[in-house]
Order: structure tokens, then C-alpha cells, then sequence
């Protein structure tokens, strides 16, 4: 009954304080949202590339023939990923100043004897000059041309072995040789027209699970979770030794100041949660029902308490604020990155995958998933209400030990 | 100087191990995140689902190749089932070897032959589907070498002199038996080896993230010294407070350069990355004016260590140190100026923020000192 009655002495405590400083509470509310803000401006604009100048580059040609002329126009047509290149031919003091002057992104030489030596299966390098000021453009560049010259090496055999039989042919050289050109010329373009041979459709799942409905639950976790951590976080305060010796002197162990703090906290952010959670089905224009409501409660309840108890088994452990304070934002970064919200849990590599089903925040995404994404009519709470008694447990435990070893 | 290095070292001391884990933690961080990440990407797999509609010789070979790429996960299904599965995200992206490809293959004829099916969320579809077509290209092309091979001797009355086995074995060995066509990738000055792979995430970005963090929190003790009770007794020493804290900071400083140079030394020796000299040490010398500047403005330090917490998350994500910021800095190029980490990332010197840095300096050092001994 004391140790009840301590705990709605502590939140009653924490409610004084959250109201005696309410200047910073807007602060703490838009934090997160901001964070958000941010990293989805910056992902719209990275990935809106159409306005974006093409890159340039620059293309030094010392063979000159006219199976350069061919690769050129090769690599204009492989440029993928929409975003597209604007090849410009220049001697290669040009280049360099060019290079320097950062109007290039990088250059491509085409050496002397490049199309000899591609009959003939000798060994050829494409030298590719990148510019350090823009190295990921740089790198495109050179990917663009590992898979031109992927293409042409997979030509360049058949070409090759043509050559080589044709050799034995009573046919004169300069046949061969024009047979030769146009072999490579049909090889190129068909190359080209390599995409011929898939047939490409887009699957989507219009009604409930576009790119935008997806991110937009994930944020709304992510918000959530900064929430937990930056109100709870709120709420521990520098109180000195001499004070935490006085209250244990009046029987009041940490436990009870932990608990008072979780709850608290969990009570904040759980109305915040309801009404950001109205906000977030009318942005989504989202069809739920009665059930569902009750369903996503309990997940958020469960998935709130886990998360708070988290925080205070390290708080209960590690002495120096500092420290509990790094390893709570790792704690955080942690089950965000494992909830499967920044990333889908089917990239993740199997061993961790497997491991997924014992970690709390992969299990309450996946359900919020399937109930708000997947329209299901079940969710599962035992292992998460599993999860969450555990937590507590370890957190009695954890706190109990530490009490008594305190100095 | 000699006595407040004397009074420092007796409190760095007692605390030897939080500092020597502070100063340590940006080095341990980056690179236990790189480690991390780059296990992570090598272990990861792209879930791919395959539908068999033809079970030919030719099907049955390309199913082999691709189920032994490195970076596919595979698994078979039926049409219906697949679509259900990359329509949840369950799958990244679904192909479908046609009925016609084994004939379509034989008889050179490449059209349609497999089914590409991809979801809004698919985020590896490209390179598999380049995979694919590039290994099917690989025998659409064997095939068209063979029929102009026979075609020729056809044309000279040489008929069966050739036969398909023998060319398609004569490709294959010129193909893995030469070094036919390579690409040889400079950066600058230096050359770039083949497996040098750009890294997933800057890895000078992360340390600066977390020399930041680091600094910060080891500068926490001026806020514990301006509370404690000890402060009013500077006005009888020779030192004034202010310049206490000055000739504190500046032992910080030269702690934070020697870290840094081994820091920097072992970066060079692991992972082969440099970083200009002289933009290091500006951006060393401006981190911790203004860290000090910053951490002069807090009485509770709980709140310091929070705040802390918040500029290096806001910064992690907005100063392009981890995220890619391109997409901004190309359409609003003032960004670049006022943003306090794109000079260290860029290799520059300063830019706005520095000399706001210096100039609150000046004007918190040239300050009413605002206690005196009677108080």
C-alpha cells in the first residue's frame, strides 16, 4: 500500500513539473515531428531528381573510329535510374580543366587501338577519371560503365569466336573485317534492345499500402518512440546525492521513483499518441473498425510499456547520467532500426530476421502493419504481453539488486 | 598554466575512465558502425520469387545461375502466390520464366521471354532484373554467334563443319580465359582498387557526428564548475573564472588534437581514408569555441547533456554528415553557408556559422564580468 501510495506521490510530483515548466512542452511535442520533417524533406528531394541538372561528362576519344561512335551511344542508353547524362567529346586537356573547374563530373578515354584490340581479344582498359567534389556522381559514372563493359565483354567473346572461325573461311581480310563491323554494330543494338525480353509490370496494392501510406506509419512510430524517450528523459532531473540519501532514509527505493517516472511518461504519451493517431487516419483517409481501435490500443499500450521499461532497466544500471543517457538514444536507435519501419524486415539478412520475433518493436510494427496496411482482423498479443512482463521483472530485479549495493 | 594543468590532471585523475571513454568514444563508434553495416550488407539478401513456367534445360540453367548469386534469396512459387506476396512487401520483386523461354532461347528468339514484376515498394527490382537480362542476353548472343557462324559456313558449302557444341565451348573460353575488357576508375590523384567499394556511410560524416556528440559531453564541466561553490572564491585568486574556463578549454583542445591525430592515423591505416589537415584543424578549433560557448549558457546539466543529445541528432540528420543533402544544397546553394558541418565535409575551411562562432567568442570574452568578491 506504501509503495503504491510513494508511486502517486512521484507522479503527482512529475505532473507538477511537467506543468511548472509547460514552456518547454511544445518544444519536446514538435521535436520529433521536426526530425521527421526533415528527413522526409530531404528524401523527397534527393529522390525528385527530374530538375536536377544531368550529369556531365566528359569523353575522350584517341581511336576515334566508328565502334566508339557505337559504345558512345550505348552508354547514353544505359544510363539508368531516370536519371540521365550528357556526354560531351573533348581533347584531354580540355577535359582536365573542365575537371578542375567541377563542369565535368568525371571522364571516359577511349584508348588508341580500342577497336583492334576488341577484334582481335586483346586485353582493353577503359580509364574513367572521377572528380573528389563529386564523388557520387563520380561513382554512378563508374558504374554506368562497368555495365556498358559488361555488355560489350559478353559481345566482345561472341565476336571474337566469329572471328576466329571465320579465319578459317576462305574469306579475304577486308570481308571479314566488314563482317566484322556489322557483327559488332548488331551486337550493340542488340544490346539495346536487351529489354526486349522481360516483360515489366507494376504490382500495387492501391487501397491501403502505397509508398506513402507505409512511410507515413513508420514516421508516426518514429515519432511516438521520440516521444517515450524525450518525455521520460524530461522527467529525470539532477537531483544530488545527498537528497537521493535522504529519501532512501525515508524508506523511498528507486524502483518507485522508475515507476512513477514510466507512468507518468506512458500517461503523456499515450493521449498524445490517441490524438496524433486521429490526426494521422484522416491524413491517410483510413477505413477501421471498432475492433481495430481496441486492437492498435493494446499494441501501443504494450509496445509504450516495453519501451519505458527499457529505459529504466539502463537508467536503473548505469550510474553516470551521461552514459545512461548514450546508451538510451543507442536503446532507441536500436528498436527503431529492428521495428522493420525504416527498413522492411525482408532485407535484413536471416540470422537477424530469425531473431526478429523475440524483439518487442518488430512485433508490435508487424501487427500495426497488418491491422492499419493489411486490413487483418487479429492481431496477437500474447508474445508481446510476454515481452512486457518480462521487462518488468527484470526491471524489479535490476533495481532490487542495485539497491542493495549501493554505496 | 601550471597550476590549473596541476589541478586538472588531479580531477582527470579521478575520472580517467569516463575520460578516456569520452575521448575514445568517436573512434570506437565509427567504427563499430562501419563493421556493423558493412556484415550486415554483405549478410543481407534481396527475397526474390520465381515462377517456373517452363521446365526446360534452358529454364532449369537460368534458375541455377540466379539461385547462385550471392545477394538473391530465391523462392519458388506459383504466379498467384508470388503477386500475393510481393503485393503484401513480402517479396522484393517477382519474375516469371515464360513457357516459351527454352524454345524462344534455342530458336534466337528473345522476345518476352520472362515476366518482371515489380511493387511500389521495390527497392533492389533494377539490379536483379539487370542480372537476369544480362545473363539471358549472355545465351540469346551464344545463340545468335552460333547461327552466323553456321550461316557463314553455310555460304562457303562448309556445312557441319562447325557444330554448336563446339562454339558455344570456344565463347565460353574466350570469354573466361581472357581478361577481356576492364574499367580502371582514378579518384582524384589517387586510383581506386577494384574492390574499394564506396562505403555505405561516410564514415569521416559519422566520425564528425560523433566528435561532436563527444565533445560536447565532455565539456559538461562547465556547467558542473559554474555551480559549484567554489566560484566565489576566484575573485581571490590570480586567475579571474573567465580565464579559468579559457585555459581549461584550451587543455580540452590539445587532448581532443592528440585523440584526434591518432584517430585520424588509424582511419588511414584501416580503411585507407584521408581528410585535409588544415580543415581538421579549424574545424576542431571552431567545435570546441563553440561548444564552450554553448555549454556556458546552462545552469542544470541534465539539461546540457539533453540539449546535447537534440544538436546532434538535429545535425546528424540536416548537415548531409550521414543523409545525403544534395537534393537541397543543389536547388537552394545557400544552405551551404549557413550549414556548420559543410566545410569538414567538403574538404573547406569555413563558411557563415564559423564566423558567427568567432564573433559571439569575442563579444562573451570582451563581456561585463558580472560577479565581483563582495557578492
Amino acid at each position: 500500500m506504501v509503495f503504491i501510495k510513494r508511486i502517486l506521490l512521484f507522479i503527482r510530483q512529475n505532473g507538477k513539473k511537467l506543468r511548472r515548466k509547460w514552456l518547454t512542452l511544445p518544444f519536446l511535442l514538435l521535436f520529433p515531428i521536426i526530425i521527421i520533417g526533415l528527413i522526409a524533406f530531404i528524401a523527397i528531394t534527393f529522390f525528385s531528381q527530374e530538375d536536377r541538372d544531368p550529369i556531365q561528362v566528359g569523353l575522350i576519344d584517341q581511336d576515334q573510329s566508328e565502334e566508339t561512335q557505337l559504345v558512345l551511344h550505348l552508354i547514353e542508353e544505359s544510363a539508368q535510374l531516370g536519371s540521365y547524362i550528357d556526354i560531351q567529346v573533348l581533347s584531354e586537356p580540355e577535359a582536365k580543366k573542365k575537371l578542375k573547374a567541377d563542369q565535368l563530373s568525371g571522364y571516359i578515354t577511349f584508348p588508341e587501338e580500342f577497336t583492334s584490340d576488341l577484334y582481335t581479344g586483346h586485353s582493353v582498359t577503359l580509364p574513367i577519371t572521377g572528380n573528389p567534389s563529386k564523388p557520387g556522381e563520380s561513382y554512378m559514372i563508374k558504374e554506368l560503365l562497368d555495365t556498358v563493359s559488361r555488355h560489350i565483354r559478353a559481345a566482345q567473346a561472341n565476336i571474337v569466336t566469329i572471328n576466329y572461325y571465320a579465319k578459317q573461311l576462305p574469306m579475304d581480310t577486308d570481308e571479314r573485317n566488314n563482317m566484322l563491323f556489322q557483327q559488332f554494330t548488331d551486337f550493340i543494338m542488340y544490346t539495346l534492345g536487351k529489354d526486349k525480353t522481360a516483360k515489366e509490370e507494376t504490382v500495387t496494392n492501391q487501397a491501403t499500402s502505397s509508398p506513402i501510406e507505409y512511410y507515413t506509419l513508420a514516421g508516426w512510430f518514429v515519432i511516438l518512440t521520440i516521444w517515450l524517450i524525450a518525455f521520460y528523459s524530461f522527467l529525470t532531473d539532477d537531483t544530488s546525492h545527498r537528497l537521493n540519501k535522504r529519501m532512501r532514509l525515508y524508506g523511498v527505493t528507486e524502483l518507485q521513483r522508475l515507476l512513477a517516472k514510466m507512468a507518468t511518461a506512458f500517461l503523456v504519451v499515450i493521449t498524445l499518441a490517441g490524438v496524433s493517431f486521429i490526426a494521422l487516419q484522416q491524413l491517410l483517409d483510413l477505413t477501421l473498425y471498432q475492433e481495430d481501435y481496441l486492437r492498435i490500443g493494446i499494441i501501443i499500450v504494450l509496445y509504450s510499456l516495453t519501451f519505458l521499461e527499457g529505459m529504466a532497466i539502463l537508467e536503473a544500471l548505469i550510474r553516470s547520467r551521461k552514459l545512461c543517457l548514450l546508451m538510451q538514444s543507442v536503446f532507441t536507435f536500436t528498436v527503431l532500426l529492428l521495428s522493420g519501419g525504416i527498413i522492411p524486415i525482408f532485407y535484413f539478412p536471416g540470422y537477424v530476421q530469425s531473431l526478429l520475433s523475440y524483439i518487442f518493436a518488430a512485433q508490435s510494427y508487424k501487427w500495426l502493419q497488418e491491422i492499419i496496411l493489411n486490413e487483418r482482423f487479429y492481431a496477437d498479443y500474447l508474445p508481446l504481453s510476454l515481452m512486457t512482463g518480462a521487462g518488468m521483472l527484470i526491471l524489479i530485479a535490476m533495481s532490487l539488486v542495485k539497491e542493495r549495493y549501493k554505496p | 598554466m601550471r597550476y590549473i594543468l596541476q589541478t586538472r590532471l588531479m580531477h582527470w585523475k579521478k575520472h580517467w575512465l569516463a575520460l578516456l571513454f569520452w575521448l575514445l568514444f568517436p573512434l570506437a563508434a565509427t567504427t563499430a558502425i562501419l563493421f556493423i553495416t558493412n556484415t550486415v550488407k554483405e549478410d543481407s539478401s534481396i527475397p526474390v520469387g520465381i515462377v517456373m513456367e517452363d521446365q526446360s534445360d534452358e529454364a532449369v540453367n537460368l534458375l541455377e545461375s540466379i539461385k547462385s548469386t550471392e545477394f538473391i534469396q530465391v523462392s519458388e512459387l506459383d504466379k498467384r502466390d508470388a503477386l500475393q506476396q510481393l503485393k503484401k512487401h513480402q517479396l522484393d520483386s517477382v519474375f516469371v520464366i515464360r513457357n516459351n523461354y527454352g524454345s524462344g532461347i534455342r530458336q534466337n528468339n528473345r522476345n518476352q521471354l520472362i515476366g518482371a514484376y515489380q511493387s511500389d515498394l521495390s527497392f533492389a527490382y533494377t539490379p536483379v532484373k539487370e542480372m537476369l537480362l544480362s545473363y539471358i542476353q549472355q545465351e540469346t548472343g551464344r545463340m545468335k554467334a552460333v547461327h552466323t557462324i553456321q550461316d557463314l559456313a553455310k555460304h562457303y558449302d562448309k556445312e557441319d563443319h562447325f557444330t554448336e557444341e563446339d562454339i558455344t565451348a570456344k565463347a565460353d573460353k574466350v570469354q573466361s580465359s581472357q581478361d577481356l575488357l576492364n574499367t580502371a576508375f582514378t579518384f582524384g590523384k589517387n586510383k581506386v582498387e577494384k574492390d574499394d567499394e564506396p562505403e555505405l556511410i561516410s564514415i569521416w560524416g559519422l566520425w564528425i557526428i560523433f566528435t561532436l556528440l563527444s565533445t560536447l559531453l565532455l565539456f559538461d564541466w562547465i556547467v558542473h564548475e559554474k555551480r559549484a561553490s567554489v566560484k566565489s572564491r576566484f575573485a581571490f585568486t590570480r586567475y579571474s573564472f573567465k580565464h579559468y574556463l579559457i585555459l581549461n578549454s584550451i587543455l580540452y583542445t590539445i587532448l581532443g588534437f592528440m585523440v584526434d591525430m591518432g584517430t585520424i592515423s588509424l582511419f588511414w591505416i584501416l580503411f585507407h581514408e584521408k581528410i585535409s589537415i588544415w580543415s581538421w584543424i579549424v574545424f576542431r578549433m571552431l567545435l570546441n569555441t563553440a561548444v564552450f560557448l554553448f555549454a556556458n549558457w546552462f545552469k542544470h546539466f541534465f539539461v546540457y547533456y539533453t540539449s546535447a543529445f537534440a544538436v546532434t541528432l538535429v545535425l546528424a540528420v540536416g548537415s548531409g554528415a550521414i543523409l545525403p543533402i544534395s537534393g537541397i544544397t543543389d536547388k537552394w546553394p545557400w544552405t551551404k553557408i549557413v550549414n556548420p558541418l559543410h566545410p569538414i565535409l567538403n574538404d573547406g575551411y569555413w563558411n557563415v556559422t564559423s564566423w558567427f562562432i568567432v564573433i559571439l567568442a569575442i563579444l562573451w570574452y570582451y563581456r561585463k564580468e558580472n560577479f565581483h568578491a563582495a557578492r
